[in-house]
Formats: C-alpha cells, sequence, structure tokens
C-alpha cells in the first residue's frame, strides 16, 4: 500500500535542513553581489531548482516579474537627471535583490509536507509547543482564508459589504465588521482543534515518532555540494574571467 | 467499562447544572445511543467520558466517572486517550495534517509508539474502515463525509476500546451517514464500546443496544435497543426526538403550482477556475409562497447554486431573472438573502438588538417589525446580549430573523436543521411556511428527510 | 497538607503554556500573516517602495486586536517572547535575516512582560508596540547595511547604493519607525475598545 502517493524527483525530496543552507547561501551571495552578470546567474540557478521542482505556475510569474524589473533598469538609463536616476535604478535593483527571498521562500516551501516539516523542526531540537504551532499556522492559513470569504459574502448580502464606498465612508465599522466574526471564529477552531488533538494524545511531554523519516540521504549532500560548487565557483569564474584577482 | 456515578457537573461559565445525579453503567462492547433535546446535557456526558470536562471545558464536577478502571479526575486527557477516542461534530475543526495519512497516523505518532508499529496499524485502519480511495488526498479535497471517516480512522488506529462520537452525522449527507454507518458497524463488530450522541437516529436505530434519553441534565428513561426500535414515529417525536423511520417519505422530484414567478434560472452552468463544470444547463423555476427543497449528495453544487442565486457567485453560463427582469450577480444581492449552515459567519455585532437593525434605516415600522419577528422567534429576552453568548440554536434563529427584516425577494437556507433536535426542526419549518406566507421564495438545500416532508413545497433533486 | 499542595501544583499549571495555548497562538498568528499579505500586497502596490515601508504601521492598526485579546486570554509568561520567535520561525524561509532582529524585540518585550502587570493595557501595549517595530527593523535591515556590504565591492557601485540609502535610508528611516510604533499604539487603543465592546460581553475572554 502506498501511504503517501507519488514521490518526487530528488529535488523535491531534499531534506529540509539542506534546503534551508541552499537557500541562506543564495539569497546571501545574489543579495550582495555587484555584478549584474553574477545576479543572472544566480537567478537562473533558482529558476533551475523551481522548475524541476514542477513549480510551473509560480515559475513563469517569478520571470515575468524579474523580466518586467529589468526592462525598468534599462529604461532607467535614459533618465536626465542624476539625482532621480541614481535613486530610480537603486529602488529598482533593490527590489530585484529582494525579489530574491521571495523567491526562494516559494522554491523552499513548496511540496513540503506538515508532518514532514514538523520532524525536520524537531530533528532541529525545536521544543515541541513550537512544532504544534508550526505546524497548526500552516495547515490553517487556508482555512481562514475561506472562512473570511464566508464572512465578507454575508457582508454584501447584508449591504455592509467590503466596498470602496464602506471602507472610506465608515473604516472602523467595516473593519469591526469583518474581523470580529473572524476572530471569533479562529478561537472556536483554536479550541475545537485543540479539543480533538488532546483526545488524540497531543500533550508537551511525550516524543513523536513520526512514521515518515526526514533524514539526510546521500543523495541530497551530493546535490547540496552540486549547488554550493555552482554558486561559488560561478562567482571564481567571473572573477578570474574579469581579470580580478580574489 | 464506564462507570459514572452520581454525577453533578456545572459548568464555569454557567449557573445551572448541565448534569444533575446522573448514574450510567456502559459494559464493554454495548453500543450505546444518547438522546435528547439541544443543550439536554447529552455532549457533556461523552465530555465526561473522554476527561474534556472538567479539564477542557472548565466545570465544577462532584461523583465519579470510572472510565477503563481510571478515574477521570486523577487522569489527564491524554492518559484516557489510549482508551478512549473521541469524533467530533464539525469536521472543519478536527484535522491537524493537512494529508490524511499523517492525520490517521497522528495518534499513533502522538503516542510514542515505534515507527513500524504505527505503520502497521495505519495500514489496518485504513483496510478495515475501507477508506483506501482517500489515501494521499490533501484535506482540503474532501467532503464532510469524507472528512469524517478520515477523523473515525484517526481515532480508530489507536485502537482504543472505547469510542466516543458526539452528533457525528450533524454534517453529512445521506450517503456518508450510510458510509458512517457501515464503519460503526465494523467497529461494533470488533467488540469496540461505542458511545453515541445523536438527534438522527434513523441510521443507527439498528446497530444499539441501549438507548438512554436525557432532558435538562437528568434521566429521563433508559431502555433496550428493542424496545427502542419498537417505539413509533409519533412516540418518537412526542419526547422530542427525532423519527426513526424516514422510508415512507416521499424524495422525487415535485413541483409547485404557482402563479407569480419570482426567480428563473435558465440554462445555468458553472464550474470553478480550471475545473471540470459543476453543473450545466440547469433550469429552475420559483414562485412566490414556494418552498422549494434542494436534495442531492454534498460535493453535486447544492451550496455553490444557492450562492449563484443570491449573487455570491457569477454563473458562467445561462441567465438569470428576478421578477421577470434579467438579473446580474451584483443586482441578486439586493433581492436575496442567505442564511449559511453557520450562523458564526453571519453575525456581527454586540447584541440583538444592534444585529436585527444593521444595514438599514432606523425608522419606527422597521422597528416595530423587529420586535415582532425577535418575539416569534423566542429571542426578545435576549435583546441585549452579544450574539456570539447564544447557543447554537438560537444563533441560527437570529439568523433567520435577520433574514426577515431584510424584506428579500428570496431567501435562500443551507441545512437549517442539521443538529436540530425535533421542536426546533418543527419551528424551523414553522418559520419557513412564515416567510412564504408572506410572499416570499424560499430556496432551501437539505438532508433532512423528516423537515422536507415537512415544509417544502416542491423538490428538486441535483 | 494535601490540599495545599494540590493548590500551589495547580498554580504552577496554570502558568504553564499547555497545548490548548500553543494552538491559540498558531490562528492568531493565521490572523497575523493574512493581515500582512493582504496589506502588504495592496500597499505595495499602491504605493510602490514608500508604501511598502509604511506596511507594519498599517498592519498594526489591525494587528492591535489580535495581540490585545491574545494577551488577555494568555496571561502566561513567555507567551510574548514565543510569539515573536514563531514569527521569526515562519518567515525564515523567506526573509531569514530578519530573525535576530525579531527574536531580539521579543526579547526585550518578554523582560517587559515579565517585569510589568501582565494583567495592564498599558504593559500589553508597550509588548506589542516593541515586538513590531523590532520585526519591522529586521525587515529593514537590507536597506541600512548595503552601504556598509557594498564597501567590500567595487568603487563604483558605492555611489549607486548611496542613492538607495539617500532614499530609503537616513532621516525617512526613523520617521517609518516613528509611524509604525504610532500605528502599534493606535491598533492597540482599537484592540481594547473591541475587546470592550464585544469579547468581553461574548464571555470569550
Amino acid at each position: 500500500m502506498n501511504l503517501y502517493g507519488e514521490k518526487g524527483n530528488f529535488i523535491e525530496e531534499l531534506d529540509p535542513r539542506m534546503k534551508l543552507l541552499i537557500v541562506i547561501l543564495i539569497t546571501v551571495m545574489t543579495f550582495i553581489t555587484e555584478s549584474t552578470v553574477l545576479f543572472m546567474y544566480y537567478y537562473a540557478l533558482i529558476f533551475v531548482l523551481i522548475f524541476t521542482s514542477k513549480l510551473y505556475k509560480s515559475g513563469g510569474r517569478l520571470l515575468l516579474f524579474i523580466s518586467v524589473l529589468f526592462i525598468l533598469q534599462l529604461l532607467g538609463q535614459n533618465i536626465q537627471n542624476k539625482g532621480f536616476r541614481d535613486s530610480y535604478i537603486a529602488i529598482v535593483i533593490l527590489i530585484q535583490r529582494l525579489s530574491v527571498f521571495v523567491a526562494m521562500g516559494v522554491w523552499a516551501s513548496s511540496k513540503m509536507k506538515v508532518g514532514t516539516f514538523v520532524t525536520a523542526l524537531e530533528n532541529m531540537r525545536v521544543p515541541k509547543g513550537m512544532t504544534i504551532t508550526t505546524a497548526v499556522v500552516l495547515r490553517y492559513i487556508p482555512t481562514v482564508k475561506q472562512e473570511f470569504y464566508y464572512i465578507r459574502s454575508t457582508m454584501e448580502l447584508r449591504g455592509i459589504g467590503l466596498n470602496f464606498k464602506n471602507i472610506i465612508l465608515h473604516p472602523i465599522k467595516t473593519f469591526e465588521y469583518s474581523f470580529v466574526p473572524l476572530i471569533i471564529r479562529c478561537m472556536t477552531i483554536a479550541d475545537e482543534l485543540s479539543a480533538s488533538a488532546m483526545t488524540r494524545g497531543l500533550d508537551l511531554d511525550t516524543k513523536r515518532i513520526p512514521i515518515i523519516d526526514v533524514k539526510i540521504k546521500a543523495v541530497d549532500v551530493v546535490v547540496t555540494v552540486a549547488v554550493v560548487f555552482l554558486v561559488v565557483g560561478g562567482m571564481i569564474a567571473y572573477k578570474k574571467l574579469n581579470g580580478e584577482l580574489l | 467499562m464506564i462507570r459514572i456515578s452520581n454525577v453533578n457537573f456545572k459548568y464555569s461559565s454557567s449557573d445551572d447544572n448541565a448534569l444533575c445525579n446522573f448514574d450510567l453503567n456502559i459494559t464493554k462492547g454495548e453500543f450505546i445511543v444518547l438522546l435528547g433535546k439541544s443543550g439536554c446535557g447529552k455532549t457533556t456526558v461523552t465530555r465526561l467520558i473522554n476527561a474534556l470536562a472538567p479539564d477542557f471545558y472548565d466545570g465544577e464536577l462532584s461523583g465519579d466517572v470510572i472510565v477503563d478502571e481510571m478515574n477521570t479526575k486523577e487522569k489527564t486527557i491524554q492518559d484516557l486517550s489510549h482508551s478512549v477516542g473521541s469524533v467530533f461534530q464539525d469536521p472543519r475543526s478536527q484535522f491537524f495534517s493537512m494529508d490524511t495519512t499523517g492525520e490517521i497516523a497522528f495518534s499513533c505518532e502522538n503516542a510514542g509508539l515505534p515507527k513500524e508499529e504505527s505503520i502497521e496499524k495505519v495500514k489496518r485502519a485504513i483496510t478495515e474502515l475501507k477508506i483506501e480511495r482517500l489515501l494521499g488526498k490533501s484535506v482540503f479535497e474532501l467532503s464532510s463525509g469524507e472528512k469524517q471517516l478520515v477523523a473515525i480512522a484517526s481515532v480508530y488506529a489507536r485502537q482504543p476500546q472505547i469510542i466516543v462520537l458526539d452528533e457525528p452525522s450533524a454534517n453529512l449527507d445521506n450517503d456518508s451517514v450510510e458510509m458512517l454507518r457501515d464503519r460503526l458497524a465494523i467497529l461494533k463488530k470488533q467488540g469496540h464500546t461505542i458511545v453515541v450522541s445523536e438527534h438522527r437516529t434513523h441510521y443507527i436505530k439498528d446497530l444499539c443496544d441501549r438507548v438512554v434519553i436525557i432532558n435538562n441534565g437528568e434521566i429521563m428513561s433508559k431502555m433496550s435497543g428493542d424496545e427502542f426500535r419498537a417505539l413509533s414515529n409519533a412516540n418518537l417525536n412526542a419526547m422530542g426526538l427525532r423519527s426513526l423511520n424516514l422510508e415512507k417519505i416521499d424524495r422525487q422530484n415535485k413541483y409547485f403550482a404557482g402563479t407569480e414567478l419570482t426567480l428563473e434560472l435558465e440554462n445555468i452552468s458553472f464550474n470553478y477556475k480550471n475545473s471540470d463544470d459543476l453543473f450545466r444547463n440547469l433550469n429552475l423555476k420559483l414562485h412566490k409562497n414556494e418552498i422549494l427543497g434542494i436534495v442531492g449528495e454534498n460535493g453535486k453544487g447544492k451550496t455553490t447554486l444557492l450562492e449563484i442565486i443570491c449573487g455570491l457567485r457569477k454563473q458562467t453560463g445561462g441567465e438569470i431573472r428576478i421578477n421577470g427582469k434579467k438579473c446580474k450577480a451584483k443586482d441578486r444581492i439586493k433581492h436575496t438573502y442567505f442564511v449559511m449552515q453557520d450562523s458564526d459567519y453571519q453575525l456581527f455585532t454586540e447584541s440583538v438588538e444592534n444585529e436585527i437593525y444593521l444595514g438599514s434605516k432606523k425608522d419606527k415600522n422597521y422597528q416595530e417589525k423587529g420586535i415582532e419577528i425577535l418575539k416569534l422567534m423566542d429571542l426578545y429576552y435576549y435583546i441585549n446580549r452579544h450574539p456570539a453568548s447564544l447557543s447554537g440554536g438560537q444563533k441560527q434563529r437570529l439568523s433567520i430573523a435577520v433574514s426577515y427584516m431584510k424584506d428579500a425577494d428570496i431567501i435562500c437556507f443551507d441545512e437549517p436543521t442539521s443538529g436540530l433536535d425535533y421542536n426546533s426542526m418543527i419551528n424551523v419549518s414553522n418559520l419557513l411556511k412564515t416567510l412564504a406566507n408572506q410572499g416570499k421564495a424560499i430556496v432551501v438545500t437539505t438532508h433532512d428527510y423528516e423537515f422536507l416532508a415537512n415544509c417544502c413545497t416542491s423538490i428538486f433533486d441535483m | 497538607m494535601i490540599e495545599k499542595k494540590n493548590v500551589s501544583c495547580k498554580e504552577k499549571n496554570m502558568e504553564k503554556l499547555t497545548v490548548r495555548d500553543f494552538i491559540t497562538m498558531a490562528l492568531f498568528l493565521v490572523l497575523v500573516f493574512i493581515i500582512y499579505s493582504v496589506v502588504g500586497m495592496t500597499m505595495g502596490l499602491a504605493f510602490p517602495i514608500y508604501g511598502a515601508v509604511l506596511i507594519h504601521a498599517v498592519c498594526s492598526l489591525f494587528w492591535g486586536t489580535i495581540f490585545i485579546l491574545l494577551y488577555t486570554k494568555i496571561s502566561k509568561k513567555w507567551v510574548v517572547l514565543l510569539f515573536n520567535v514563531m514569527i521569526a520561525l515562519l518567515i525564515f524561509m523567506a526573509a531569514w535575516y530578519a530573525a535576530i532582529p525579531i527574536v531580539l524585540g521579543g526579547i526585550i518585550a518578554e523582560i517587559v512582560w515579565q517585569k510589568f502587570d501582565r494583567k495592564k493595557f498599558t504593559t500589553m501595549m508597550a509588548c506589542f508596540t516593541i515586538q513590531i517595530t523590532a520585526w519591522f527593523v529586521g525587515i529593514y535591515i537590507p536597506v541600512l547595511i548595503i552601504t556598509d556590504l557594498s564597501k567590500l565591492f567595487r568603487e563604483s557601485y558605492i555611489e549607486l547604493y548611496t542613492g538607495i540609502k539617500a532614499a530609503l535610508g537616513g532621516p525617512f528611516f526613523y520617521i517609518a519607525v516613528v509611524v509604525t510604533v504610532l500605528g502599534c499604539v493606535t491598533g492597540s487603543f482599537i484592540g481594547k475598545a473591541l475587546l470592550k465592546k464585544h469579547f468581553e460581553k461574548a464571555g470569550i475572554v
């Protein structure tokens, strides 16, 4: 019996700790590099990771976003006023750099089963209370969004909807109407979920033994080393090509 | 197996006792059903057994509750989880994991069982409860009925001797209730002790060994399964209980011979983004004074249809006319109201009084109308209370009162009687008839055949 | 003798964070993050860059209620620090550089939390303000240190990065901090009002 459905490829199944290492490495390198060429090279690596993880939709959107940014940067060269041009280009470049964090965040959190993530946290000796909180946050973000949809729908029906007019004319009341039921629902969910979890043995003292091991496999090490090699190696190669000394 | 002796229990948040002089012994392997009106205390009894009362739901407990030779006063909820498994009413808030396998393994993992043993238990739960088809699915893809099955499997995996269920069928359609019944039968065959608190008894009537009827926190009567099965529907209704025998109720498509057409749906289609059509070429006519019951399994789009009628969603194809005029979604909102299954989404203010008058001008006629409906709904006494402090049934009645105030031509109700006892169901039925008599067109989705037979003038099977 | 022991045991247990507390914190965190992403996207699109910097200030108007409610419901030690640690943990993948300031802010706020009366509104407001300001500063770090980092690299780019710093660093940063603090204070008062009007009346707290 296949308990878990299809397994992904080796990039998708990378140990979370390796993923974290890769994320930190790439984001640091990409953020501090001053060369646009290297930046694009690193970003290409990011896209390799994203597309091998089958995140086609997000990857496509990211590609579009970064292309627009580059176009904006090129267009900015034509600005006459030096002061304005410097600020403009600086800001565009800043957004480019910051987008790396979002891109890596999307990749790192893809296809992550909550159970696997929690186990990874436990492996890193995170206290049990915090693993419980993490698991519930990840699990309930979509649910709470859905709850808010129902509340918003009723607001529409009762003429107090979340439209422009109400937000401008009665901001606090509109906030109150949308927020209070949502908070009450969240507290109800928290209580019911706690009752359900506790009656199934969830406590802060017992050590959880997961049915899926999260261990660092040989292939994880190989992939991580390869990425490090590509990133650092790329930088060294580029600098050598440009005749710079390290 | 379970001995509840001389128990009085009072919740901290309440002034009255939830249970008085309660004595109940349950033997190993017994299938017991707890019945009674809403608020009678049957949920409290289940909470005594799994120790949620008084540890989780604060309260004062006098007397003893001995479960599997453990006194619940001396043990934690987690200690008891080895012997008692609990399944709750709301599938939405029972799931800890995002995938079914992780959820089923939850209790085993928490108990610190060795990995191989946990995997064995998970596989066993899946095979014996026959839910192989749900493997590998994410919790967001499951229907309420499927979620309840996974909840039972999650509890079952740990193999507790006692299994306690609090209105497990409340949100389920009739096919899911059948699936639930089959699983309960399997559990009974394996010798588990099963305690079910319920309103809908028709699906477990053949399984129960004993029935306990509770009223105002006290035991009104205890009877054997056979004695219970011998009762007629009339006997049961007189005790405030739902009917046992539903076979005679007609569920075929039925039409209303109405005069004035309020709503017309012509060739309506709908599909979610990137999904197949939920329904196609649907035609529907709704008249003044009509109460249309929409039946069908969950997942067929009943609620979505109501959302479309009320203008909360746009149909992907077809035309909708209200009072003869073509009506876009934005405009439909003005003519309709939707009373949802969960009133928590529908109440916004800090007092019942303000709730009634929300979203409209406060003139004298309006105020009188408001007072009238509050009295009709038995809510006038609570006029200054915060809606969130009311009981479930009271909140639902308040929601219905709100719909009355809106002056909508069409009012949609989504499962208004799920979890209601007999008298409340009759009250809702009468309310709908009142609304319909005033010239409104009513659409109701329901699994409750008793309710359907009681007030619906027409039926549409999706 | 035994009765006394039971009472002090119970008191001790009242102070310890329970599974229920952790799950309640989780649901509140969900609300925090949903507000963050909704406000973030709206402000990021409506007022590029400068708006993005003020996201925390605007969010605080909504967050105030959540934090005040949380602290009223769970008046125990460590809840403040834990909440910030959880925030740091959850945004780690996206912005790990902000983790340290957030945790530091949590520690400072926790010291305030344990030193003063935990039942008082002003204590809650102070902790909330410290926590969110720390989060804001944490997110802002790349902008602040970019010129220092750039000193490691080519000269010509220092000019470029000075441009960034001129646009977003310097006095603008301090103004943003003040605005964020004001947002937190306002949000706290909104929270207090809602608490009184709704949550206490509904019997939830």
